[in-house]
Order: structure tokens, then C-alpha cells, then sequence
């Protein structure tokens, strides 16, 4: 047990080919959280995002002979999976209409929540909810965005990923990344100017 | 750098991927300029935003579930495919081969049964045949009349 907690995506992904569960289940247990965001960025619901996850690891371990550490890290083949996964849950239903008329549930979050990040404990209550207010409509901004400009940015500020990693999940260029990350901005800017 | 360039080169000076020379290039214009400055500040802003937005960790047991179905036999029965490939993967080359002997041995007038199955120890009948095409046993007659005759 010990061993997946420190061994590298690559050393779990290798032992995963050679047949150990194990180091499979580790991988699952260490990225489910990433496919999932990614999958509910694209997707905009979340049990289509649970949906994805499930597919993708299943996809994953299956063509786990296909993954070699010298094509890329293994959290940009998995997430390739995860998007090409949520594009094809995204493509067969009519998910814009669902996500206008779907609202977002901003309750609380609970201490253990984001806390850390946009909520001060030093903020008043109007403050926190102004906070909250702003993040749910910039989240409904985003959810408008065209799906290449949604999953830039998702990647971009959800995972760290860098320019060169997204565009191998999205299997495009850097200079197209920069494009779509800009246009994004811009439009939610927009959007929230209205 | 002028104005028409920079809000592109925000965005990519925020996420830290912006070379060395566009850099210090932004940041004199940024200096002078308090509309671009204004739109750095907004589209930092927004990045923070952005990267505090909860899309929500997933449901705690989702990764238990994910586990479990791996573990159910029809997913299961989908098992990483092995490197057998690389076997199969030389059939079409053994059929060319194959085929390119056949080939020359036609080529050299010569046909699979009589390459695989030709004894050249063997007496060949052709030879014991004049050219007027007479067969074996005009031949075998003609010796008996010579015979007789002497």
C-alpha cells in the first residue's frame, strides 16, 4: 500500500500493465478527482461527469498497452481519454438548453470546502456571498463557452496544466491553446459585463 | 507594443507562458498604459475566479464505484490487450513471401510441383525420344526389328 502512495503515475502505470490491480486502483483512486472536473467542465452535469469517469477508466485499462512514459505523462493520456469521453457524451444530447435551465446549487459548502482559496474566514457574511455570487455566475459564463474554450480553460486553471500539455490533450497546437484560452476569457468577460 | 497586441499577450503573460522578450515589452507598455493596465487586472481577476470556481470534487465513493465495476466480469472480460500482435502482425509479410517464390519459380519456367517435387537422379524419358516424336514403344520396336535383323 505503501508503494502506491509514492510511486510515480508511470512506476503505477507500468506495474498496472504487468497485471498488478493494485497499482491500477491507484491510479483510479489518484485521478478520478481530475477526469471528473474536466468531465463536469464539458459536460456541464454530474452524472454525465460520473458517467465519463466510469468509461474512461474502463477505456484506460483496457488499452493500458498503448500508454508508453516516452509519448507524455501519464495524467495528459488519461485526460485525453476524459475529453474525448465527455465530448462524446456532450455531442449526443442537448446540453446547452439543460445548463440554462439547470441551476447551480451555491449552498453552503461546508468548513472543509473551498474555504481555503475564496473564503476568508476574515470576510463578513455579505462579503462571502457577494464572493459566491460572482463565482456561480462566472461558472454560468463559462458553461456558455463553446467546447474547446471551455475545456482550455478547465485544463488551464483547474489542473496546471501548461500550454503544451492541454494541447496534447486536445490534440491541437500551443499557438491554437493561446487562441482558445484568450477567446474564452474574453467572451466570459463579456458575458459578465452584460 | 501597442494596444492592439496586448490583450492576447495578457492572457498568456497571466498563465506564465509568455517569452522573455514579449515580457519586458508588455510590462513597459503596461506602465504607460492605464486601459491595458486596467484589462491585466481584470483578466487576472477572472483567472482567480476561474481557478476558485468549484466544478465540484467528485462524489466520495465514485472512485470505490469505478473499482467495482472493474472488478464485474464484463468489465473484466475486456482485458488489456496483449502484445500478440506482433505474430499476426507478420502474416501479410510470410503471404508476400510466399507469393514472390511462387513467382520466381514461374519466372524460371519451372512450376511449384516440379520445384518441390522434381528428382534429378531420375532417367528422363524425353531423352529416349527422337526428335521425330516417336513414342516409347515405336522405339522398343524397332530395336527388336534391328536385333532381328542381324
Amino acid at each position: 500500500m505503501a508503494h502506491q502512495h509514492t510511486a510515480t503515475d508511470e512506476e503505477l502505470a507500468l506495474g498496472a500493465q504487468g497485471g498488478s490491480e493494485q497499482d491500477f486502483n491507484a491510479l483510479v483512486d489518484r485521478y478520478t478527482p481530475a477526469v471528473y472536473r474536466l468531465a463536469r467542465g464539458i459536460t456541464g452535469g454530474p452524472q454525465d461527469a460520473e458517467d465519463v469517469v466510469q468509461e474512461t477508466f474502463v477505456r484506460a485499462f483496457k488499452n493500458l498497452a498503448s500508454f508508453a512514459p516516452s509519448k507524455g505523462p501519464f495524467k495528459t493520456w488519461l485526460l485525453t481519454i476524459a475529453r474525448n469521453q465527455s465530448i462524446n457524451v456532450f455531442g449526443s444530447l442537448r446540453r446547452r438548453a439543460l445548463r440554462f435551465l439547470c441551476g447551480l446549487d451555491i449552498s453552503e459548502q461546508g468548513p472543509g470546502g473551498a474555504e481555503g482559496r475564496f473564503s476568508p474566514l476574515h470576510m463578513d457574511a455579505e462579503s462571502l456571498m457577494a464572493l459566491k455570487q460572482e463565482h456561480f455566475l462566472v461558472e454560468q459564463a463559462l458553461n456558455k463557452l463553446p467546447e474547446r474554450q471551455r475545456t482550455a480553460l478547465v485544463l488551464k486553471a483547474h489542473e496546471g496544466m501548461n500550454y503544451d500539455e492541454i494541447a496534447r490533450v486536445m490534440n491541437t497546437s500551443v499557438s491554437s491553446v493561446e487562441s482558445l484560452i484568450f477567446r474564452g476569457r474574453k467572451r466570459i468577460l463579456e458575458v459578465l459585463k452584460d | 507594443m501597442d494596444c492592439n497586441e496586448c490583450p492576447k499577450n495578457i492572457s498568456i503573460l497571466i498563465d506564465g507562458e509568455l517569452g522573455q522578450q514579449t515580457t519586458q515589452a508588455l510590462r513597459q507598455h503596461l506602465v504607460a498604459c492605464s486601459t491595458c493596465r486596467n484589462t491585466y487586472e481584470r483578466v487576472a481577476a477572472l483567472n482567480e475566479s476561474l481557478r476558485s470556481v468549484s466544478l465540484n470534487d467528485p462524489p466520495s465513493m465514485l472512485a470505490a464505484r469505478v473499482k467495482a465495476r472493474l472488478l464485474r466480469s464484463d468489465a473484466r472480460n475486456v482485458s488489456p490487450d496483449r502484445p500478440l500482435r506482433h505474430v499476426w502482425g507478420r502474416v501479410p509479410l510470410l503471404a508476400m513471401i510466399a507469393l514472390l517464390a511462387i513467382g520466381l519459380g514461374n519466372v524460371a519456367g519451372r512450376s511449384m510441383t516440379e520445384m518441390l517435387f522434381s528428382h534429378s537422379q531420375e532417367p528422363k524419358l524425353e531423352y529416349l525420344l527422337t526428335d521425330a516424336g516417336q513414342s516409347l514403344f515405336d522405339i522398343l520396336m524397332e530395336i527388336g526389328v534391328e536385333e532381328n535383323s542381324r
